[in-house]
Formats: structure tokens, C-alpha cells, sequence
């Protein structure tokens, strides 16, 4: 038997007991629309925490970050940095957002918007940029599981198997059980994830340079530049402060506002559990620094891997460990791949009929379901089709994806806590917002002080979105006692636990 | 239900302070809340505060001043330890706003 066999026997092992877990998991849940896409609003502590966790970090952490702290040096830090600053202000506006929702039955974060400021343009218009942002998340997540499984199999399963292979798994469970899936799975994952980290973070540079200060200390004599914030950017040369602090601003202002990690305030069972998430988060975050460690490791070894993000599989090949290790490996990096990936399958499905569809045609649970589920496999069909054609403009997409997922910040504000915005003002600075930030990803040398785009096109945004709302016709208070904008309470009483609404579909 | 005005300083500040309503929604939906205390408005302007001076301190100016690789603490490099001490603290003060909440 062949050293790949064995490696990938262990995958597959570790893909099958996800395939389980995910099947499994649907019989919890009830078998309506609310069950598939919110779990019946049921979710507690644990799998929340490794839901936000594992969700958020996914083979951008796992390979990127390395990849990062191999050829960028501390410029990896910020990956770090903006995790708690971005998740805070959750503490307030999750409980509020499920609060809220369950009072309307609301499952998507259009729904939370579109609710406030009633127009079927706007929800389309937000369905339209949250696929539009997911797609090229979730082909990055299938490229990065195809790479890693290539990578360890030497070559014997080839990336488009191996990424098929992951992803047909990922659809069929999600396509089964919906969030639930989602859920319990990226608990097994998350746990799976951090124990890989933690493992080789700490033993790779002790194996290869004796310690972990050692490894620093040999980095810092030869290779100095490498260690100062805010570190190299992707061509070598120094990173500017303009850009390090604006990518940690604008991945801050992001991070909470992703659809898929959004809607997941809909499934969690009451505020309580959202805040205890929210303080446990950097808990999970901190697997960031055995992640830097191995791509420090790399730094000072003879070879080098083809490109940066190859740097992780790469050192653990180089390592010579036993087949059994470097399969666990390999089921830690599809961990983070998978779990982020089958959110983002489950979102996009969701808000494609929840917000693209469902205003316009009416139609039943049973029907909405069933429109859901074939979406997930149209989904996953679709980004397979990119991740095997590997195309620049798809880079180009996910960053973009960035600056625009950044513009809902204001929306969401606005939504949640000034009740003297409009409809209007809400779609005007959102178009104004979205358009100047792809404007500056394209027109990068016109980027005053070298800022993320995602942040200049805040800065029209918010203008444009207080100018044009008080410009127009307040809504009426009626309107907004609906329960829409949201109360003092909601943030107030954090013990009571909700009771199960009966979830009027509108 | 009066509410309090200072109660309405939300974290982002006020756009608007909410007014004095009685509660409209109907009782079927909503179970009727239990009066707790209302949420100290000196513990969320200190929340919002230290994560102002958190984004300070790891952006720009901030991360000048910690810009060092020596001491090295637990074998990390000064500068990435300084992000994950203002990360930890950062859990530590959610904690602690919490734990006041509760009481």
C-alpha cells in the first residue's frame, strides 16, 4: 500500500463522518422554510460559537494566512487584528436583528432591510450584490480544497476530483438539511480546525529551528523586514500604514455583515447566546497565531513552494510525517474550506429565493423549500464551473466583494437605529456607495492616501444616504412602531427566552 | 414603558433619540418582558471607548509606537503579541459589560 493511500483513506474517512454529521442534523430540525434556513431559531452556545467561528475562517485563514505570513511578513497581523473590533458591535445588533426577525418571521438580511424600507427593487438589488459577493467566495473555498487534497495525494487525486469530491459532499448534506447541517458539522470542523492549527503551528518551528523565539530571533538577523507592521505587500515592497489600517477598518466594518454569517442571528435560540458568542469569538480567533507560526516556519527553509498560499501543504509535505498525521492535516485545511464553503451554498441559496424570487411569485413552504434546495445544487454547480477555470477577473470579484459587502454597513444602520431614514436615501446611498468603491478597485492609483475602496465608497455613502433620506419624506411613525426599527428592550433583557413564533411567511 | 432618553445612546451615539411609546405589538407574538435594570449607560460609552483606542492602537498611530520585534514574549515577536493583548482585552471587556448587564 501506497503512502497516498493511506492519506487518502484518512480524507475520505474524515469526509464521510461530515457527510453523517450533516445528514444527521436535518432530523433535528422541523421541515419547513424556517427550519431549512434558521433551524427553527434553536441554535445554542456551542454550535453558535464554532458556527461564527468556522464560518469566518475559512482557506483564506488556512492557506492565505500562512501564505501571508511566509511572503508578507506582519502584514498577516491585520487578519488578526480586525476579528473582535468587527464582531463587537454584534453585542447590540445580533440580539436586536433576531429580535426583530422573529417578530416578522424574518430569515434573510434583506428581509431585516427591505421590511423598514419596502421596495422589491431594493431586495433584488440586495440579493443581486450578496451572490454576486458569495460566488467567488465559495469557488476560492473549492479551489483551496481541490489544492490541498492534490497536494497531499501526490498528485494522484487530481485537483478538479478532489474539489468535486469535497463540494458534492458539502452540496448533498446542505441540500439534505439546510442550516442544521451547517451547523453541526461546522462544529466538527471548527474543533477540527483548531486542533490542526494549534498542533503544527507549535511543532513546526520547534522541529525546524529548535523554539519558537529561536525561529523569530533567526527571522529578525536575516530577514528583518519581514517582522515590522505593517509588513511587504504582494510585489515585496513596504506595505503603507494607509492600507494596512484600511483593510483592518473596512474587513471590521464587513465581517458582521456577510449574509451568510448575518442570517445566522436568525437561528441562534435567544440574545443571550449571540452575546456569549460574540466574547467567546476571540477565543477562536487566537488559532491565528500557530497559523503565522507555520508560515513563518517557511520563511528561512532552502526551497520554496510555487506560490505563497502553497507554503502550508507545502512545509508539511517537506516535513516527512506519517501518513496518518499529514491526512489529519489535510482534513483540518478541508475543515476550513468546507465549513465556510457549505454556509455560503446554504446563503446564497436562501437570499437568491428569499429576496430574488419570493417578491414577485408567490409561493407555498413546501414550494419555497423545494426552490431553495434546487438553488443550492444550481449554486454549487455554478462556482464549481469557475473553480475550474481559473480566471483572474474572479480574484478581481472577491475583492471587490469586500468593499461591497462594507456598504451595507450604513444600510443596516440605518434599518436598525435612525428612524428618520427613507426608502429613498437607503437605495441612493447604497448605489452611490457600491459604484464609487468599484470605480476605485479599478482606478487604484486614484486612491487618496492609498485607502481600501470599500471605505471611500463609505465615504460618499453615509453623505449620500443622510442627504438624500432627509430630503424625502419621513416614514410615518406608524410604520416604524411596527416594530421595524427596533426598541431599547431588545438589548435590555437578554435572559428572556423567546418563545417560538409562529412564523407568519409574507 | 418610559424610556429613559439616556437609554437610547446607542453604541454608534444618538441619530435620533427614540420617543415615549407604549408598546403597540400584540401580546399573542411578544411574551411581555420582565422588567430588569436598565442598561448602565456609563458601561456601554467605556465599551465603546476601549474600542476606539483598540482601533487606534493596531491601526495608524497606534502601531508605531509598538513597531518592535524584541522583547519577545513567549517566543513572539513585540508587535504581534500587542495585537493579541488588545484582542484578549478586548473579549475581557465585552465579558465584563456583559457581567454587568446580568446582574
Amino acid at each position: 500500500m501506497e503512502r497516498w493511500h493511506l492519506i487518502a483513506a484518512v480524507v475520505f474517512g474524515y469526509l464521510g463522518l461530515t457527510l453523517w454529521i450533516g445528514l444527521r442534523a436535518g432530523r433535528q430540525a422541523s421541515s419547513s422554510v424556517s427550519g431549512y434556513v434558521a433551524a427553527d431559531r434553536e441554535f445554542g452556545l456551542l454550535v453558535m460559537y464554532f458556527v461564527t467561528g468556522a464560518t469566518v475562517f475559512s482557506a483564506f485563514a488556512f492557506l492565505g494566512g500562512p501564505g501571508w505570513a511566509y511572503s508578507r511578513g506582519a502584514a498577516a497581523y491585520y487578519i488578526l487584528a480586525y476579528g473582535v473590533l468587527g464582531i463587537a458591535p454584534w453585542y447590540w445588533i445580533g440580539p436586536r436583528v433576531a429580535a426583530i426577525g422573529r417578530r416578522h418571521g424574518y430569515l434573510t438580511q434583506a428581509q431585516l432591510i427591505t421590511g423598514r424600507f419596502e421596495s422589491r427593487g431594493l431586495s433584488v438589488l440586495l440579493a443581486v450584490v450578496s451572490v454576486a459577493a458569495l460566488i467567488p467566495y465559495v469557488t476560492l473555498q473549492m479551489q483551496g480544497a481541490g489544492i490541498v487534497i492534490e497536494a497531499v495525494t501526490d498528485g494522484h487525486v487530481p485537483y478538479w476530483a478532489g474539489s468535486a469530491i469535497a463540494y458534492g459532499i458539502v452540496v448533498f448534506y446542505v441540500w439534505s438539511s439546510g442550516v442544521a447541517a451547517v451547523g453541526w458539522t461546522n462544529t466538527f470542523q471548527g474543533v477540527f480546525m483548531l486542533v490542526v492549527a494549534w498542533a503544527f503551528g507549535l511543532w513546526l518551528p520547534v522541529h525546524l529551528h529548535g523554539g519558537i523565539g529561536e525561529m523569530f530571533r533567526e527571522i529578525a538577523a536575516q530577514r528583518p523586514e519581514l517582522l515590522r507592521a505593517p509588513g511587504l505587500d504582494a510585489t515585496g515592497a513596504p506595505w503603507s500604514w494607509g492600507a494596512w489600517s484600511s483593510s483592518i477598518l473596512v474587513s471590521a466594518i464587513g465581517i458582521s455583515l456577510w449574509p451568510h454569517l448575518f442570517m445566522k442571528a436568525y437561528a441562534a435560540r435567544d440574545a443571550r447566546v449571540l452575546r456569549r458568542t460574540v466574547i467567546l469569538f476571540p477565543t477562536f480567533q487566537l488559532f491565528l497565531i500557530p497559523v503565522f507560526l507555520i508560515g513563518f516556519a517557511g520563511v528561512l527553509f532552502e526551497s520554496s513552494p510555487e506560490s505563497a498560499d502553497f507554503i502550508l501543504p507545502f512545509m508539511i509535505l517537506e516535513a516527512d510525517l506519517p501518513a496518518l498525521v499529514v491526512g489529519l492535516f489535510c482534513a483540518g485545511a478541508l475543515s476550513a474550506s468546507m465549513s465556510t464553503g457549505d454556509a455560503i451554498l446554504h446563503a446564497a441559496a436562501s437570499v437568491t429565493v428569499e429576496d430574488g424570487v419570493r417578491p414577485f411569485v408567490t409561493l407555498d413552504d413546501a414550494a419555497q423549500r423545494r426552490l431553495i434546495r434546487g438553488t443550492v445544487l444550481a449554486t454549487g454547480v455554478i462556482a464549481y464551473g469557475f473553480a475550474l477555470d481559473p480566471d483572474s477577473s474572479l480574484v478581481v470579484l472577491l475583492l471587490t466583494a469586500y468593499g461591497i459587502i462594507a456598504q451595507l454597513a450604513p444600510t443596516v444602520l440605518a434599518t436598525l437605529y435612525w428612524r428618520r431614514a427613507t426608502t429613498a436615501g437607503v437605495i441612493a446611498g447604497l448605489v452611490t456607495g457600491t459604484a464609487t468603491s468599484v470605480f476605485f478597485l479599478f482606478n487604484v492609483e486614484l486612491r487618496p492616501l492609498d485607502l481600501h475602496e470599500g471605505i471611500l465608497g463609505l465615504l460618499v455613502h453615509a453623505p449620500v444616504l443622510l442627504a438624500v433620506s432627509l430630503l424625502t419624506r419621513p416614514q410615518t411613525a406608524a410604520h416604524l412602531e411596527r416594530g421595524l426599527v427596533g426598541r431599547p428592550f431588545d438589548e435590555a433583557t437578554p435572559e428572556t427566552r423567546i418563545p417560538r413564533v409562529h412564523t407568519e411567511l409574507r | 414603558m418610559r424610556i429613559d432618553p439616556a437609554r437610547a445612546v446607542t453604541y454608534f451615539g444618538a441619530m435620533n433619540e427614540l420617543p415615549d411609546r407604549p408598546s403597540t405589538s400584540p401580546p399573542a407574538q411578544t411574551p411581555s418582558e420582565p422588567t430588569t435594570h436598565a442598561p448602565r449607560h456609563g458601561g456601554r460609552v467605556l465599551v465603546a471607548l476601549y474600542f476606539i483606542a483598540y482601533a487606534l492602537a493596531v491601526t495608524w498611530p497606534g502601531m508605531l509606537l509598538a513597531n518592535r520585534i524584541e522583547p519577545l514574549v513567549l517566543g513572539l515577536p513585540f508587535n504581534l503579541v500587542w495585537v493579541a493583548a488588545w484582542v484578549v482585552c478586548g473579549a475581557l471587556v465585552l465579558g465584563w459589560f456583559d457581567h454587568g448587564e446580568r446582574r
